[in-house]
């Protein structure tokens, strides 16, 4: 959104907005409707970045109650994952565990 | 050899889960003694309950208490009586990721109300992410349990009876 002064004399009041990747420029208009109409789009402005900031909270908060699993997941499947291939397993191709042959540690 | 810690611990056990030999013989004497378990799962498991727990009960003491009943006797049912320290550790994880699916569910259902489409996306990814996880926690356990500990069947008057290897 922005004010334009022209060669004329007097300012003039325009959107700017993406439509298909191209930037379109609306021209709104001059006077006190423009003024009118810079508030109005100000508020707007306003009250989408107050949203942002709440979703920016509200995940961040989500993200700090989540993270001591998420470290704990990591950790017991790494530690199972250990333990198995400590057993003498070894997980083919992402799936099954098989036993390997000649390859049995303490745990068999 | 020492029972490594923190990072080098962690470390460790990628080389054992990629099949380094030589860290083998010390993940498994890792595995038998609960103490280091503990020392290393056991703390972040009680972290992440009481996170979690906060995160759902809020204020409520009483949720919180039913909360933290419901989780002892969601332990104790999956751990059985003699569980190894891996599979206490595995039992720990499950019961984390069964309170974090109640949370997602929860937070997924209020945020229907009144949230923005992003994130109401946001809930519903956690909560797949929730699902995905506490399932996968579930198989873990039951993999170390088939897999790892040898198991002794026995026939006695044709009735299986499945001894657990101590």
């Amino acid at each position: 959104m922005a004010w334009e002064t022209r060669e004329r004399g007097g300012r003039y009041y325009t959107r700017s907005r993406k439509v298909r990747g191209q930037v379109e420029r609306e021209y709104v208009g001059a006077g006190r409707v423009a003024e009118l109409a810079a508030e109005l789009d100000a508020i707007e402005r306003e009250k989408r970045e107050a949203a942002r900031e709440a979703d920016r909270a509200m995940r961040a908060e989500i993200d700090a109650i989540d993270a001591p699993l998420d470290e704990l997941d990591d950790l017991t499947e790494l530690a199972a994952r250990a333990a198995l291939a400590a057993a003498g397993y070894r997980q083919h191709n992402r799936g099954e565990w098989r036993k390997q042959r000649g390859r049995c540690s303490e745990a068999c | 050899m020492a029972i490594p810690t923190g990072d080098d611990l962690r470390k460790f056990l990628k080389r054992a889960r990629d099949g380094d030999e030589s860290a083998l013989p010390v993940v498994w004497k890792l595995l038998q003694e609960p103490g280091a378990v503990d020392r290393f799962g056991g703390n972040l498991a009680e972290q992440a309950e009481l996170s979690l727990i906060r995160a759902v009960a809020g204020k409520d003491v009483l949720v919180r208490e039913a909360l933290t009943r419901k989780l002892e006797l969601m332990r104790a049912e999956l751990a059985g009586p003699q569980p190894t320290p891996l599979e206490r550790l595995l039992v720990e994880r499950i019961v984390a990721c069964w309170l974090q699916v109640q949370d997602a569910d929860v937070r997924y259902a209020q945020g229907q109300k009144d949230c923005t489409f992003a994130q109401g996306e946001y809930y519903q990814r956690r909560q797949d992410r929730a699902h995905k996880r506490y399932l996968s926690a579930i198989r873990a356990l039951a993999l170390v349990r088939k897999l790892a500990l040898p198991i002794l069947q026995v026939n006695v008057a044709r009735q299986q009876v499945n001894v657990a290897h101590a």
